[in-house]
């Protein structure tokens, strides 16, 4: 037993001990990003490994055995690498910034006397081992094994797998109290996650029985663990579901093993032996490296391909059926074609955002630990799909706007407890595409912006005129401007964040918008809204005077002619529609886009209810709809300087252009009678139409 | 607030050892020797899991489970139970009276504590 | 028809203004499988009275059972042209809709 005047001492040191453990990891991380990079220099090496063994040396002193089990394996790899007995290849690299990721947990776990699973990181110590075995017989393995043991060693290295389990459980499943919640959070604690439901089999509400399970999921893992943990969360439920477990197939992986695996064919021992080191998947490939460019090219000339198939098909609908039965049917044939063309080409190019969420949870989990704050991340809509040359951008402004919530809203464990909240703060972190843009949000339950010093502070920088008093909302966009340094007046810390500025232009660039919504004390959402720089959209053709728009379909939920008694003007807001109880306000796209000739009376056009992309609902007044049709988005940021109100332009059948409305700005300016989009309408449809016939 | 767990075995050293494991993890632990003793518990207050014995005298735990699954009060709650075989029968037999699944012995405290966070919400 | 746990506020019949929603009928804070049943009968009522909101503060434990009859509840009350709204969802409820994969059909009907 140890008296208390002992124990106190102790615990002095060990708390010394892990605020120097996070001061190393911060090193670790650093330099191993360096190495990963290809910057590293032979000090780079050196750094990595000390730090690596100073966290060993206090975990022996304090007893953390399995901390000290795993960073001398850690350290053992690193003095190898020193030492020149193994390469530092892209696979060794990742694999120890896998293990200083898995380092920093321990370290945590220990320090919060926490117990980690017995397999926890199991595979990453057998990766560094085997690179390990690798390093001291390397020529013997080599020339030794059949082939086969490399390849599995291999395979171990690498790591991170993609699993897809498809989860449908038996309409009794819940009353045995097991939890599909609980399994996806037993999933996601194996690794990066993606959710998508399957509400098919949902039966109409008055016929649905309350105890009975109807959805189902599938799921997309990627993990370290082996398939057998995938299979061990579902344990208790196998007999009550239906449960379909598989690894996919990674591309590049694939890709190297297509040669190998032909060459094996015809001289199986010869081509192990002599390759020992590719990666040879267990079914060969179907998948080749295509570059890029050669894509981006595909999917321009397809664009062009529908915008001419849509005019033919117009033009054919004009001659008689009985006369060109054959030229009619083929111009069907040919629209149907285009369309599955157009389709195949776009999913070649468009990539979920799950590669750059994947990165997220790591950025957390480091930023956390140097922070001293509990924070876990939540993700969702991993699979929502964007444009790869959209997905390459988005990771600096994400990882921005992610530092910012666990840097300036997410408060300290202790904060936390006091302000009776949770001690482990939430970043969600999702995607969505919604108006033909993907909306991607960061939002935490952290301490939100304190309007009252936001704006006391942009008065005294002269942002904000004396007598002006802005919205809430416009108070909490205040920082986004540059000359507003948030650092001193939205918390204490300071000189870590970047600027807020610096991510809106970051998202800017990328032909986006960034908007925030707060609630003091209860944390703040950011929202960036990006283009698809090129869509295939669903759009109601609208016209206004002689000006054609395209809505997207998506984001209406009804269109009708009101009564007179259902418009009435509200001071300040501008005309509002009363519609079963509810008032929305109205916006007069004629007035916004300056168009003449147009219907003024929403009586006498349409009114379109939109749903925009905060909250609210709006209703959009036109002269008349004209029909349903699917448009390829020309992009207006690379045609043309982007325009307010405006999410892109498209070519229709007859050869008009047209634009697409962004139904999110529309929102604003009907927030704000009398604001105006920038340019009239019919300049930019015309100046859009001059630069797109220059590019073709 | 913590979980309240009760845990049902006619075998002390197993009720202890498991409420020690419990306990010490955080949890609020009853301990029952039967499943008599057990359905008297329950009727006493609110619990979020139960982990229980199958062979027991008086009542054994597959019968333990029907009562929990056809009463009203505690229906929706997790039942995990405590098998010494790793074979199927018992745990289908488990399985078949609504339990919500099983935990062999001997087992260690981290895959208890593990299986809990599988089950309970 | 409403018994203990169950509270509903005086404001239960209120109707969606823009995008503010008043008072509502209010969730229990546990809503796990035998929290089902009543949940769609409850429901049900409003659904038939003409518009359906519902205040999810004080959910601390949603349930995938009752997660499905909510999203029943509001596929009805779209096909029926009825209001349907969940407001003020607690973070638990928020976080276990992410967590289902329902997110972007959750994100419809919360205000």
């Amino acid at each position: 037993m140890m008296s208390e005047g002992e124990a106190y001492p102790l615990e002095q040191f060990r708390k010394t001990y892990f605020e120097e453990c996070a001061e190393l990891l911060d090193v670790l991380q650093a330099n191993l990003e360096l190495l990963a990079a290809g910057a590293g220099s032979e000090e780079t090496l050196h750094a990595i490994f000390r730090a690596v063994h100073s966290i060993k040396g206090g975990a022996g002193a304090f007893g953390f055995s399995s901390l000290v089990a795993f960073s001398h394996v850690f350290e053992s790899l690193l003095d190898a690498l020193r030492e020149q007995k193994v390469d530092a290849t892209p696979d060794v690299t990742q694999l120890l910034l896998r293990a200083s990721d898995a380092l920093a947990d321990i370290v945590n776990a220990a320090r919060s006397e926490r117990a980690l699973p017995i397999d926890f990181a199991s595979d990453i110590l057998t990766g560094m081992e085997e690179a390990l075995a690798g390093a001291s017989g390397a020529t013997a393995a080599a020339s030794a094994t059949s082939g086969i043991e490399p390849v599995a060693a291999h395979a171990a290295v690498k790591g991170e797998r993609s699993y897809r389990v498809v989860f449908t459980p038996h309409t009794e499943m819940l009353q045995k109290a097991n939890e599909p919640l609980l399994l996806v959070r037993q999933l996601r604690k194996l690794g990066g996650l993606t959710v998508d439901v399957d509400m098919s089999r949902l039966p109409a509400f008055e016929v649905l029985e309350p105890e009975a399970a109807y959805l189902s999921w599938t799921f997309v893992l990627e993990t370290g663990a082996p398939q057998s943990a995938i299979h061990e969360v579902f344990e208790f439920v196998e007999d009550d579901c239906d449960l379909l477990i598989e690894p996919l197939q990674q591309a590049a992986e694939a890709v190297s093993a297509a040669p190998t695996a032909n060459a094996t064919e015809a001289a199986p021992a010869v081509a192990a032996a002599a390759e020992p080191s590719a990666t040879v998947a267990p079914t060969p490939s179907q998948s080749i490296r295509v570059d890029v460019d050669k894509v981006d090219r595909l999917v321009n000339l397809v664009g062009e391909l529908v915008i001419t198939q849509a005019m033919l098909t117009e033009q054919g609908s004009l001659l008689p059926v009985d006369q060109y039965p054959a030229m009619i049917q083929g111009i069907e044939a040919l629209a149907q074609s285009a369309r599955e063309l157009q389709e195949s080409v776009m999913a070649i190019r468009a990539q979920p955002v799950k590669s750059v969420f994947a990165r997220m949870p790591r950025v957390v989990r480091d930023l956390a630990a140097t922070l001293g704050k509990e924070v876990k991340i939540v993700t969702s809509g991993e699979m929502t799909e964007i444009d790869k040359t959209v997905i390459e951008q988005l990771n600096d402004p994400l990882t921005h706007m992610i530092r910012n919530a666990l840097d300036h809203g997410i408060e300290s464990p202790d904060d936390r407890v006091a302000a009776g909240k949770p001690r482990q703060g939430t970043i969600h972190l999702s995607a969505a595409q919604r108006s033909g843009r993907i909306v991607i949000e960061v939002s935490d339950d952290g301490r939100g912006l304190n309007r009252e010093k936001v704006l006391a502070k942009a008065r005294d920088r002269g942002l904000v005129a004396p007598g002006v008093n802005p919205s809430e909302e416009e108070i909490d966009n205040l920082i986004f401007l540059p000359a507003f340094s948030t650092a001193d007046v939205v918390s204490n810390i300071s000189g870590r964040g970047v600027g807020m500025d610096v991510v809106k232009r970051n998202v800017q660039a990328l032909g986006g918008r960034i908007s925030v919504q707060s609630r003091f004390g209860a944390g703040s959402r950011f929202t960036m809204s990006l283009p698809l720089t090129l869509a295939v959209v669903d759009g109601m053709v609208v016209s206004v005077g002689k000006e054609t728009f395209i809505v997207p379909l998506t984001a209406i939920i009804e269109s009708l002619r009101p009564q007179p008694a259902d418009i009435n003007p509200v001071v300040g807001r501008g005309d509002v529609l009363a519609l079963r109880g509810e008032y929305l306000p109205l916006t007069y796209l004629h007035s916004s886009f300056a168009i003449e000739s147009a219907v003024t009376d929403p009586c006498q056009g349409i009114v379109i209810i939109v749903q925009t992309e905060g909250a609210g609902r709006i209703g959009v007044v036109v002269d008349e709809l004209l029909g349903q049709q699917q448009v390829v988005v020309k992009s207006l940021e690379a045609n043309y300087d982007a325009v307010d109100g405006i999410s892109g332009a498209t070519i229709l059948g007859n050869g008009r252009v047209a634009l697409i409305l962004d139904v999110a700005r529309l929102r604003e300016i009907g927030d704000k009678p009398g604001m105006r989009m920038t340019k009239p309408a019919r300049e930019t449809t015309s100046e859009v139409r001059e630069d797109m016939n220059h590019a073709a | 607030m913590a979980k309240r767990i009760l845990a049902v075995d006619d075998s002390k050293t197993m009720r202890d050892m498991v409420s020690f494991t419990l306990k010490k993890a955080g949890f609020e632990v009853a301990e029952a020797e039967d499943g008599k003793a057990a359905l008297n518990v329950l009727g006493g207050g609110k619990f979020d899991l139960i982990i229980t014995d199958l062979n027991m005298p008086n009542m054994d735990g597959i019968s333990l489970i029907k009562n929990v699954r056809s009463g009203s009060s505690h229906r929706a709650v997790p039942i995990l139970i405590l098998t010494t075989e790793s074979d199927g029968t018992k745990k289908a037999d488990g399985k078949a009276a609504g339990a919500t699944g099983w935990l062999v012995k001997p087992f260690s405290p981290d895959k208890l504590i593990e299986l809990i966070q599988r089950v309970c919400p | 028809m409403d018994t203990g746990a169950w509270s509903v506020s005086d404001n239960e019949n209120a109707v969606v203004t823009g995008e503010l929603v008043a008072g509502g009928y209010r969730l229990p804070s546990q809503l796990d499988l035998t929290s089902a049943r009543k949940l769609k009968d409850d429901i049900g009522s409003r659904l038939a009275a003409g518009a359906v909101v519902v205040d999810a503060g004080a959910v601390d434990r949603l349930s995938t059972p009752c997660v499905q009859v909510l999203v029943a509840a509001a596929l009805a009350a779209a096909s029926a042209n009825v209001p349907f709204r969940i407001a003020n969802a607690s973070e638990v409820f928020r976080a276990a809709v992410v967590e289902l994969g329902l997110e972007t059909q959750f994100r419809n009907w919360m205000v």
